[in-house]
């Protein structure tokens, strides 16, 4: 390819986080976000103060006539490799515009993980404790014990936790809700109040 | 210094500095503590108080108190083990043991009991060497950390008083009840709630202590660990598979993070001065014998202070569900009232409605009709002193399988204990009374009381049992042929590991044992103080964890993250290249480490994919594993071809060192012929004998990620292929044919097949019986058992079962043998089959169903169908000059005992 047409391009950043990072340059590529298309542009690792800088030339993401400007975008990794941060898209003004491509990247502290709670994974644990114990128990030796206690523990789970046979019963259940840190509650007892 | 707590669950917010663990891990620290209840959470905070740094695995989560919901349906399943699912063997007891960070302090009762006199002077005998004061000044120290303190007469609760009531108006024999007073419990002022000073009350101390008032293990030492100045960190939902050791000092530990299935996320290896398993009564016992820790006490002296309930009705409510579960006992019939063997102790407890629910051994309407009564009834448990007469063995799926049987004298004090309690409930003023009986859920009189004791004899299976306090299973004692650890705890036979928790009580305590948990763990932790191996040397070791020099063990997003950000070593191109000949010549190309049971093999380049198990891993690994061959072309190019092992292909490609934007310099290996010119490679060395690679499809720099893959030059003997394990069989330098002295124990074998080596697939045992007969028992997948004939002559170490297959075995060391199960064509029909018709087989595409099929037809065998992993990569045939051409089936042997 003739001189005359290569453009290359400089891509700078800085990364606000402590540690040293690696940060590699995609083009997107029709595929948005796609990482198993080898459209890496290039990479560096970031210095002291979290800089940066890419150079790539346009050669490397113009393989189809028709694509103008590249699509870019920034995957951040920690010194083992492991993504922590997909930078959203950045593209040059124009195609001659090759220096002012600049991204500055704030790895959000903490994923979002208000959605997350621990007893979603509760009944997993349940039913594989369940596969489990056929290793350690003869199930087989005193069939009709074995068969109660199972009927039994099924009647037990099914009806005693559950809410409506509590109130029937008279029972005064947990004194605090279900996601306890979702809400400010007290730490006082309800028959204490009766 | 803040210290961390590390999982692999993502939560909002956790009352401790607490982190999501994301990757394998190596740990090279002074002090390793398997679990983190009563006695490892003391360990490891007095160790790290005493400046040494600490790693705490704990195979439960991390729940703070905010997480800690009240709900029976939630926590028991995240808090217990095994989500309350645990039961002995023959399903008669179930036992209920905490599985969490703080283990069972987490979810007990906190009633505090100090280790009895007339125990102390027991276990004395039986060679536990601390003295009342050693013990008064443990208690005390423990004690104070963990406040324990009198319940207030204002803390009884209903049923408490109840118990109380019926202690002073009984009349046992004639005699009233003397010894019965209110228990200590460790509850204090909450850290997490500023305004809550002591006990709420609640009634949920099964489930957790919403409040942190419970001054369990992890608001007390584990807290204080967290925030103190020295090196600690506790891993959570990390299940300890292993400890590895030899010639008498622990070297390490190997560990899963486990999802709550189960299932292994990551791995870690924890190379330790000092390890000490703290896993509590039979995990403890299960993991000394998944570690191959030839102690044939492990396991053995099993006590569990079974115990049954019985139950009084009353008009008015008790509610006993509000407030304190446990804060009075009945000592009369018990250790503390000096009754030296066996007796027990009543001690008022109430249970939230499910596991009341559990407990009530009645069924469908009658059941429902009891339990519409729950406010009701009053409660205690008959807490049994019983003998140490359980088991613990390892399964084939190297699960702890508890065997214990309620002895004689131990079903006699249950059934005085209930006879008693249900006389005391009709005392105050019962209407009825439920006991734990199935025979008999319901006595109606007082006259009918002596009907319980007599349907206990009769059908001691109709009693519902439960169990809080397994102890025992690797006893101390003096002598290291009738015990497991000495009086500091210390393994027998072992400089630097220590068991230390309920499982070396040598007897039952006779009390609920926690606080006697704790006080052995912290003089223990003193003794390890005292006596430091300044002389171990901390391992270096790896384990099987993921590290770019060995990535065979790792994820294959491990092995794609690990490519990103590691540089190809430019310097090492011009070492790509393998031995000029085609067949493996020992010495040559080809080594062999006893010691560290690596093979280096230059034959080729062995690739490997990631460990992963989902289905599309698992069958690269399986089914699609290859080598790389390369030869030197010219100064910058090498040639080479690649062979998948089970496919008839030979690809050829070239090999050249080229810079491409993004990954710097890597090597491009482009295929030649056609289909597989459309693919090609980016490979980086990472040292002589270790590479990176990434396959892609399309064109070169712009391809289609088809897989992440390594390969190596140097493997573990877990990674072995057909040609390692023919060439260690065959080879005297490397093997020989065992005695049938030396295969005497238990062995778990693995098929080796090119691609891959299998999980455990057989167990064998070899033993001399009581005549003296030499016998070998094998157990194939759990499906097929049996016994085979050995023999041993001519030099060859033979066994044969009833198929026209026999076993030949070689012993590489004395913990690892390489076997195979052969036929001997010349035994065989010779028209039925040849080699040749196999390979033809093999050639024509036939499926691997097929194949199998054709095997059972021709070789007429009339044994149950192997699992289906055992399919046609594992097929192996021998064209070997001395014995000929064979069939057969290859395998590793490790010895497990
Ligand atoms: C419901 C209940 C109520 C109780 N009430 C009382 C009471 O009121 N008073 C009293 O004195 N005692 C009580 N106990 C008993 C007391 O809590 C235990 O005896 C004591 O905690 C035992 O301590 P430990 O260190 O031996 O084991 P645990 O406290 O059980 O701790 C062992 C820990 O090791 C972990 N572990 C196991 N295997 C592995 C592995 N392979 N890798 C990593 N970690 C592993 C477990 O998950 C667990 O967290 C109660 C127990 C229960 C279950």
């Amino acid at each position: 390819m003739s001189k005359l047409f290569v453009a290359t391009y400089a891509v700078k950043g800085k990364v606000q986080d402590g540690s040293k990072l690696y940060v590699e340059l995609l083009d997107n590529d029709q595929h948005w976000f796609d990482d198993r298309i080898d459209d890496l542009l290039g990479s560096a690792w970031t210095d002291n103060s979290g800089f940066f800088e890419i150079s790539f030339d346009d050669s490397l993401y113009k393989d189809n006539w028709f694509e103008g400007k590249p699509e870019l975008f920034l995957v951040i990794r920690d010194n083992l490799g492991k993504i922590i941060h997909k930078t959203g898209i950045q593209s040059p003004s124009s195609p001659d515009d090759t220096e002012n491509i600049t991204f500055d990247i704030a790895i959000p502290d903490n994923r979002s993980l208000a959605d997350n709670n621990p007893y979603d994974s509760a009944n997993t644990s349940r039913i594989a404790a369940f596969a489990r114990i056929g290793d350690t128990i003869n199930f087989t030796e005193n069939i009709p014990n074995s068969t109660r206690l199972l009927m039994q523990t099924l009647n037990a789970w099914l009806l005693y936790t559950n809410e409506t046979k509590w109130n029937l019963i008279g029972y005064d259940g947990p004194q605090v809700e279900r996601y306890p840190w979702r809400h400010t509650h007290s730490h006082k007892l309800k028959w204490n109040n009766l | 210094m803040q210290n961390t707590i590390f999982g692999i669950e993502e939560f909002e917010k956790r009352a401790e500095p607490y982190k999501v663990i994301r990757n394998d891990i190596v740990r090279n620290v002074d002090v390793c503590v398997i679990g983190s209840g009563a006695a490892g959470a003391i360990l490891a905070q007095k160790l790290s108080a005493a400046g040494k740094s600490v790693v705490l695995l704990e195979r439960g989560g991390y729940y703070d108190g905010e997480s800690m919901n009240q709900r029976e349906s939630d926590m028991i399943s995240l808090l217990w083990k095994n989500s309350g699912a645990n039961f002995t063997s023959n399903l008669k007891i179930a036992i209920a043991q905490g599985s969490c960070l703080g283990g069972s302090t987490v979810i007990n009762d906190a009633v505090c009991f100090r280790i009895p006199d007339t125990v102390i002077r027991q276990w004395n005998a039986l060679g536990v060497h601390i003295s009342k004061e050693e013990w008064d000044d443990a208690n005390d120290e423990v004690s104070d950390r963990i406040n324990v303190a009198k319940v207030t007469e204002e803390e009884l609760n209903e049923n408490a008083k109840k118990l109380r009531e019926a202690c002073s108006v009984t009349l046992v024999d004639g005699n009233p009840i003397i010894a019965h007073h209110t228990n200590e419990r460790n509850c204090g002022p909450s850290w997490t709630d500023p305004e809550l000073q002591s006990c709420v009350q609640c009634g949920f101390c099964h489930l957790g202590c919403h409040y942190d008032t419970k001054q369990s293990m992890l608001v007390t030492y584990i807290h204080d660990a967290v925030h103190s100045d020295v090196d600690f960190t506790a891993y959570c939902n990390c299940e300890v598979k292993k400890i590895t050791h030899s010639n008498g000092i622990a070297t390490g530990v190997e560990g899963s993070f486990v999802d709550n299935a189960g299932n292994e996320k990551y791995r870690i290896q924890v190379n330790a001065k000092v390890i000490i398993v703290s896993a509590g009564a039979i995990a403890s016992s299960n993991l000394l014998q998944k570690s191959r820790i030839a102690n044939k006490n492990i396991g053995e002296g099993l006590a569990l202070h079974p115990a049954p309930f019985v139950m009084g009705h009353f008009q008015e409510k008790v509610y006993g569900n509000r407030g304190i579960p446990m804060s009075y006992t009945c000592h009369e019939f018990g250790v503390t009232n000096n009754v030296k063997t066996g007796g027990f102790l009543i001690e008022s407890i109430f249970l939230p409605i499910f596991q009341l629910a559990l407990a009530v051994p009645s069924f469908g309407v009658d059941h429902a009709r009891l339990m519409a009564e729950y406010n009701n009834y009053a409660l205690a448990g008959i807490m049994v002193r019983d003998e140490p007469v359980g088991r613990i063995i390892k399964t084939f799926g190297d699960n702890p399988q508890v065997l214990y049987e309620l002895a004689r004298d131990t079903l006699d004090d249950m059934a005085r204990g209930m006879s008693i309690l249900a006389r005391m409930w009709f005392d105050i003023g019962a209407d009825y009374v439920i006991t734990s009986h199935g025979d008999i859920p319901e006595i109606r009189t007082v006259q009918d009381i002596p009907k319980l004791a007599k349907a206990i004899q009769n059908n001691p299976d109709g009693l519902r049992v439960g169990s809080a306090h397994p102890q025992g299973g690797n006893k101390i004692g003096e002598d290291p042929a009738k015990a497991v650890v000495n009086s500091d705890c210390r393994m027998f036979g072992f400089k630097n590991l220590y068991v230390c928790d309920a499982s070396v009580f040598p007897t039952a305590l006779g009390v609920n044992p926690q606080l006697t948990v704790m006080a052995l763990a912290a003089l223990t932790a003193n003794k390890i103080v005292a006596n430091w191996p300044s002389d171990v040397i901390i391992s270096d070791s790896l384990g099987s964890v993921c590290d770019v020099s060995q990535p065979q063990y790792c994820l294959t997003a491990t092995l794609g993250e690990m490519f990103a950000v590691t540089k190809h070593k430019e310097e090492l191109f011009g070492k790509l290249e393998n031995s000029q000949s085609n067949e493996i010549v020992p010495d040559e190309n080809w080594r062999f480490d006893k010691d560290k049971l690596m093979i280096h093999n230059n034959l080729y380049w062995k690739g490997f994919y990631g460990r992963d198990t989902n289905i599309m891993t698992t069958g690269l690994r399986m089914f699609g594993g290859f080598f790389k061959r390369f030869r030197k072309l010219n100064s910058d190019s090498f040639s080479g071809v690649t062979k998948p092992f089970d496919v008839p292909v030979f690809a050829k490609s070239l090999a050249k060192q080229k810079t491409l934007a993004g990954y710097g310099t890597i090597i491009h290996l482009q295929y030649e012929d056609a289909p597989y010119n459309q693919a090609y490679d980016v490979l980086k060395m990472i040292d002589e004998n270790t590479i990176l690679g990434k396959a892609f499809l399309g064109q070169f720099g712009r391809g289609q990620l088809l897989f992440d893959f390594s390969m190596s030059r140097k493997y573990h003997a877990d990674f072995m292929g057909e040609d390692d394990l023919t060439t260690l069989f065959y080879s005297d330098q490397y093997s020989h044919t065992p005695t049938k002295d030396e295969m005497v124990g238990r062995w778990e074998g693995s098929l080796v097949s090119d691609s891959i080596v299998s999980p455990r697939s057989q167990v064998f045992d070899f033993e001399y019986s009581g005549n003296e007969e030499y016998q070998m028992q094998y157990n194939f997948a759990n499906l097929l058992r049996g016994y085979s004939e050995v023999s041993v002559n001519n030099d060859l170490f033979r066994f044969d079962d009833y198929t026209p297959f026999h076993d030949e075995l070689r012993m590489i060391r004395d913990d690892f043998v390489v076997g195979k199960w052969v036929t001997d064509w010349s035994l065989l029909p010779a028209s039925q089959f040849s080699i040749q018709e196999l390979q033809n087989l093999v050639n024509s595409g036939a499926s691997q169903s097929q194949i199998i099929n054709s095997i059972y037809r021709i070789f007429n065998l009339r044994v149950p169908r192997l699992p289906q992993e055992i399919g046609l990569s594992f097929l192996n045939v021998e064209n070997n000059p001395q014995k000929g051409s064979r069939i057969g089936l290859s395998y590793i042997l490790k010895r497990m005992n």
